[in-house]
């Protein structure tokens, strides 16, 4: 069957895609409308909160005894009495440039100091996100497999009672199980993966299940309501009256609808990931970038935490955009035009 | 409501638990047998009689610092929650009510505070601006505060655009009748469970944030503060950190469980389930409604 | 196909929703099952595939497809028979395609599972199967989703969908019910018309005795789940022998049936 285009009117085929080009176009612009003003927003809270901070880098390099004339000086040269606009805008453009600034405290520049210790931080969080998926996913789906059996029950009661539990009480018990009491894994510190795949994860391994409870417990719960809808939809039915096998069913048809909140749920966890690397790193005695955060803002080193802070937020919308791009390709009539 | 959320079994455990809780938030200093700040005997000591939770790294009676701690550690949460509702719940009426520049604008803000990494703001906040016990409170309340707007302004909507005050009123019914029956029935429970959920994690920030000793400093006794310390000696005594984490873990399970008592007995649902119970205490045979166990947990108030 | 004396029970709470339903479909022929909704036709068919829902059950009686008994039927056996012998479509054709795929994706998919063709044979044959339905474009909707189409071209692309892997019955659940009447006549048609050429047996699942009428050879009729008449459609429509379908008879002739009988009665003579 040939398609006939008459010359010069455009082909259905061309307007197809013509179509989905503007689809695809008013997709990338509801994602940046969406996460532009966060990013602006975000990093303009953290610019804010170093300046109503009336800090200066007086006591850091200066030491206490400094006349006030020097320290005139010294705001002048990091440009602390131009406006705060005039500052704001300067600082974001530079931050966009990726110049994160230099510390107060050592005159390094902060990207400098961040490199190694965002690693740390990314391995704990990434090796957590995992955790979270697949400990989420396979207990997700379990309960909705056994529906209204006790294996349901016991899962919801599980994910009930771990999403409690907050990280730093995990870290600790957990220590005092596998490193204190048995002596499995090791309590602290951090080994770079570089030395070894199986160092580098007995020392992340534990800040990252610490970590990953929320997010287990969360995609369990979305996972297994996406899928008790799913499963009712007409659209099994039709699958299966295809004279599709049940696992074809599951894995092709159910899955895919179901997973959306799941992967949503994802996108709200990341933050609190992020977030909750202040403790955790303190508790293994991870140098990653939540001590760096927390030294920094204990020193009253501005520029450093507003580079933490801003670096946050970017990791945050970044990853947020990923899983709404993931989300749009996995069911796209949720997408249309709103 | 309250009295119904004490109906069932989670309410009960829960009343119980943040009972105990205050109690030792508001006593628990008088009632500590040792001062919290001074050697009272040789360190890291187990359980004995002249020290029942034993002694830490300095000879400090342990339970003394627990109760000392507790003041801080829940009405800090306390306090963290109130501040929380202020700033959270009057831009969220206004949301609704200010017209659409502000409530574009609010709307923005608070997205943007959810999706903050929510503890390395808290201690950069707190640090930078001082790191006091009050500015350790402000900017935990002022990041916590999003949840309140959603509740004030899903309420706010639901009053404005509902038909049942306006009929009601047209009845004849008085003013404070209607808010009684109508309003409060509905947007107390949200409250309530934003309220209690808001104290879990208040407690957990405030704990987490002593611990870092960011807020408040050693040698002020804290849950946090006291854990961090155990933490460090872990090798003596394995089972010190147990303390503050027990204690950490019944506040916030208290909490929580509160929450999902007053999710229970709410709504449509929650009059079956008030229904089936009553059934069965008077001696009659009712399903309760088993199958909703499974979604109550479902969606997180927000 | 042959239903004996079927019988389904709700096992929760307990009671019989169908109670004893027999009848035969002919190799090539048309069956119309006709009744108010709750009178038990559609679980019928759900019988018939294998699809009850959970705690509803056959409690009794006996499905014979081609000579083979499906009370004996386990997981796979269900699965070779549906799409390779039996298919069914249903009323609001949108939502029984999966929203997130696009639909020469899932006919594809059947055809692929069920008939083992290589990717490119998929296609061709998808694409030849949406023109056989008269899709105008098939190259178009072939990737299309879902929510993009009408009504009546969603039950086209389901109706291709089931036939692909070349089944022997096909069941139209109020597979026309909600389309617009000359959507209607141009599905019905399709039917008839793929019923000649792929020799299909139908069975025609309608509260509405038009659509029975217009091309069954034979009409069932059912009420709270038994049979009130069986029977020839032309013997059915002109001399029903119970009450309901009379009843169900002079209501429609307000409607136009009587012009279908009229023509049946001059196509008779």
């Amino acid at each position: 069957m040939a398609t006939v285009s008459i010359a010069g009117a455009p082909s259905r085929g061309s307007l197809l895609i013509h179509h989905r080009a503007r689809q695809f176009a008013g997709a990338i612009w509801r994602l940046l409308a969406a996460f532009i003003p966060v990013f602006l927003l975000g990093s303009f809270f953290t610019f804010l909160l170093g300046s109503i901070s009336g800090l200066n880098p007086a006591p850091l390099q200066l030491g206490d005894g400094a006349s006030l004339s020097a320290v005139h000086a010294l705001e002048q040269k990091w440009g602390l009495t131009r406006p705060f606009f005039d500052q704001y805008f300067t600082w974001l453009g530079h931050v966009l440039s990726g110049n994160l600034g230099r510390s107060w405290a050592n005159n390094n520049p902060v990207s400098t100091l961040l490199e190694g210790r965002a690693i740390i931080t990314l391995s704990a969080a990434g090796l957590a996100l995992l955790i979270g998926i697949v400990f989420g996913f396979a207990l997700g789906a379990l309960a909705a497999r056994y529906q209204n059996t006790w294996v349901d029950r016991l899962v919801t009661i599980l994910s009930a009672t771990i999403s409690t539990l907050p990280p730093f009480i995990v870290g600790v018990v957990l220590i005092d199980l596998f490193a204190t009491s048995l002596h499995l894994l090791p309590a602290a510190g951090y080994v770079s993966l570089g030395q070894g795949f199986e160092p580098w994860f007995s020392h992340i391994i534990l800040p990252a299940v610490a970590l990953s409870f929320d997010t287990v417990a969360d995609v369990a719960r979305q996972l297994r309501i996406g899928l008790v809808s799913a499963k009712r939809q007409h659209y099994v039915t039709g699958a299966v009256v295809r004279g599709l096998n049940g696992r074809r069913v599951f894995w092709v048809h159910t899955l895919r609808n179901a997973v959306s909140p799941s992967i949503a749920v994802l996108g709200l966890k990341f933050p609190a990931l992020l977030g909750g690397a202040v403790v955790t790193e303190s508790i293994f005695q991870l140098s990653g970038y939540g001590q760096f955060a927390t030294q920094a803002a204990v020193q009253g080193d501005v520029p450093s935490v507003q580079a933490v802070l801003v670096v946050a937020v970017i990791l945050v919308v970044i990853f947020n955009m990923v899983v709404n791009v993931i989300l749009n390709a996995l069911v796209p009539s949720a997408s249309r035009g709103t | 409501m309250l009295r119904n959320a004490i109906r069932v079994p989670s309410g009960r455990i829960a009343a119980v638990l943040l009972g105990i809780v205050f109690f030792l938030a508001i006593f628990g200093p008088v009632l500590a047998p040792d001062a919290p700040n001074t050697t009272v005997g040789a360190q890291l000591q187990g359980p004995s009689g002249a020290h029942l939770l034993g002694t830490d790294y300095v000879g400090r009676d342990v339970l003394s610092r627990m109760l000392a701690g507790s003041t801080l550690s829940v009405l800090g949460a306390l306090m963290v929650v109130v501040i929380a509702f202020v700033v959270g719940a009057i831009p969220g009426l206004l949301s609704v009510y200010l017209g659409r520049a502000f409530e574009w604008v609010s709307l923005r803000v608070v997205d943007t505070m959810i999706a903050l990494p929510f503890l390395v703001f808290a201690v950069a906040m707190t640090a930078l601006l001082g790191n006091g016990v009050v500015q350790s409170m402000f900017a935990v309340g002022i990041l916590l505060s999003p949840v309140f707007f959603r509740v004030a302004r899903s309420s706010a909507l639901s009053v404005a655009r509902s038909q049942y005050v306006e009929a009601a009123t047209l009845s004849g019914a008085s003013t404070a009748w209607v808010m009684r029956k109508h309003f409060l029935a509905k947007v107390l429970p949200p409250i309530s469970i934003a309220l209690s959920t808001t104290m879990a994690t208040g407690l957990v920030v405030i704990a987490s944030l002593t611990f870092l000793g960011i807020g408040v400093q050693p040698p002020t006794a804290t849950w946090g503060g006291i854990l961090a310390a155990d933490l460090q000696y872990i090798a003596i005594q394995p089972l010190a950190p147990l303390v503050p984490v027990v204690v950490i873990l019944a506040a916030v399970l208290g909490c929580n469980l509160f929450a999902d008592a007053v999710r229970d007995v709410s709504g449509e649902a929650g009059r079956q389930l008030l229904n089936a119970r009553a059934a069965k205490k008077a001696g009659r045979v009712t399903r309760v409604p088993r199958a909703r166990i499974g979604l109550r947990k479902g969606g997180e108030l927000g | 196909m042959q239903v004996r004396d079927l019988r389904i029970r709700c096992t929760f709470p307990d009671s019989e929703l169908v109670h004893g339903v027999n009848f035969t479909l002919r190799r090539g022929g048309t069956l119309g099952i006709v009744g108010e909704s709750g009178s038990g036709k559609t679980l019928t068919c759900a019988a018939v595939l294998g699809i009850l829902p959970k705690q509803v059950e056959l409690s009794h009686g006996t499905v014979e497809i081609f000579g083979s008994n499906t009370a004996s039927f386990g997981k796979q056996q269900w699965v070779d028979l549906r799409g390779n012998v039996i298919s069914a479509v249903f009323q609001d054709p949108g939502s029984y395609l999966n929203p997130s795929i696009r639909l020469g994706k899932q006919i594809n998919e059947v055809l692929r599972v069920k008939k083992g063709l290589s990717r490119k044979q998929a296609k061709q044959e998808t694409l030849r199967l949406l023109s056989a339905v008269h899709l105008r474009d098939p190259e178009l909707v072939y990737d299309q989703y879902a929510h993009e189409l009408s009504g009546g071209m969603l039950q086209r692309v389901v109706i291709a969908a089931a036939i692909a892997p070349g089944p022997k019955i096909l069941i139209a659940d109020e597979a026309t019910t909600a389309l617009d009447v000359t959507v209607q006549a141009e599905v019905l048609d399709l039917l008839t018309e793929l019923k000649e050429r792929e020799g299909l047996s139908l069975v025609i699942v309608s509260h509405d005795l038009a659509v029975v009428a217009q091309i069954c050879d034979d009409v069932l009729v059912m009420r709270s789940g038994e049979i009130v008449e069986y029977g020839p459609t032309d013997e059915v429509l002109q001399s029903p022998s119970n009450e309901y379908t009379k009843l169900l008879i002079s209501e429609h002739q307000r409607y136009g049936l009587d012009r279908i009988i009229e023509s049946e009665r001059l196509q008779v003579a």
